[in-house]
């Protein structure tokens, strides 16, 4: 009976805290020790973020409504969607270094020393220039992947 | 536990938007392009609930950006950028002369609905709108919204108080027994 009345106070308080506020000491420790009162927590906060989940999808920025507020804003504003996907670099990205191996691998027995040199020396700058451009297209996508990684990291910091 | 990750959610949250914001002052139009893709489904949801109409809500939906951008340089950082655009579009909604006199509640809405749901998120999204409108049933009219707030644009009880002006400690009490019921439906049905 007292544990009841116990988990009835613990739970009144938790259902009053607001949001991101910190779950007080003597809660935590009730929690700790009451699986009944940690089930329901634990399914409350499961609701809550199941609940505001949807508005927090982004609209791609192609979207007839953004496009038509951009250009009250400006006239000649356009929408600088990346035409080319990520799996399409990949894909051609690969093709290119395939294709140049099979030619360096073609040419390795009658070509000189000094031509094989030179056709690496190419082979290596076009990756790089062809890595540097997909990167500087694609900047949204990977400070997007490390920005995650960071919140991550942080919360598993802070022992989330 | 959680509310850590909320803060460190919320501070990552604020600090992209308000870099956003200064990038859009200092003349990149791009940056608030993003501020609206990432803000454009709650413009929708409020709008939606006050005009029940996709027509009305459209013209909504691009008048509070638009005025958005004109007002952008008001925005001091006292409040987060997701409240200040929700005070502006609330502000609006309720001023308009196309707003229909009954708010329809968010928990109905076809914008809630996720493609990714698992059948267990989606009937625990069910749940909580039912607890939303059962809430609601005994709520005078005004205190619907401050409920969709809190559960659905994941806003706190005081940045409530500041969007609608309505006393923190009235909506508190309201969210809080809306709170009791989800959870006594979640116990009723087996998820806890």
């Amino acid at each position: 009976m007292k544990k009841t009345e116990e988990c009835n106070r613990v739970m009144d308080a938790y259902l009053g805290l607001d949001k991101g506020e910190r779950v007080p000491f003597k809660l935590t420790l009730h929690l700790l020790t009451c699986s009944k009162c940690r089930k329901q927590v634990k399914g409350l906060k499961m609701a809550e973020k199941i609940a505001k989940a949807p508005l927090e999808i982004p609209v791609p920025i192609d979207d007839e409504s953004i496009l038509a507020v951009m250009k009250k804003i400006n006239p000649r504003y356009t929408s600088s969607k990346n035409p080319i996907s990520i799996t399409r670099w990949i894909i051609y990205g690969l093709a290119m270094i395939l294709s140049m191996f099979v030619f360096g691998f073609s040419k390795f027995q009658e070509a000189s020393k000094g031509v094989l040199i030179s056709f690496y020396l190419l082979f290596a700058f076009a990756v790089t220039v062809y890595c540097a451009m997909f990167v500087g297209t694609n900047m949204d996508f990977f400070v997007k992947i490390m920005t995650t990684k960071k919140v991550d990291r942080n919360a598993e910091k802070a022992g989330i | 536990m959680e509310s850590q990750r909320t803060d460190i959610e919320h501070l990552t949250i604020s600090r992209r938007d308000s870099e956003l914001v200064k990038t859009t002052l200092e003349g990149d139009q791009k940056s608030f392009a993003r501020l609206m893709t990432l803000y454009k489904k709650r413009i929708v949801a409020i709008g939606m609930s006050f005009f029940k109409n996709s027509v009305d809500t459209e013209d909504f939906v691009q008048e509070v950006f638009f005025k958005a951008y004109t007002k952008l340089d008001t925005f001091r950082g006292d409040s987060m950028f997701s409240t200040w655009l929700t005070r502006l579009a609330y502000n609006l909604a309720i001023n308009s002369v196309k707003r229909r006199d009954e708010y329809v509640q968010l928990s109905d809405d076809e914008i809630l609905k996720d493609m990714s749901d698992t059948p267990e998120e989606a009937q625990i999204r069910k749940i909580t709108g039912e607890a939303i409108r059962e809430a609601i049933k005994e709520l005078p009219a005004q205190y619907a919204v401050c409920l969709d707030m809190y559960f659905f644009y994941d806003i706190s009880y005081a940045e409530i108080s500041n969007i609608t002006g309505l006393p923190v400690n009235t909506i508190k009490s309201h969210i809080f027994r809306a709170k009791k019921i989800l959870r006594d439906k979640l116990v009723e049905r087996g998820f806890v």
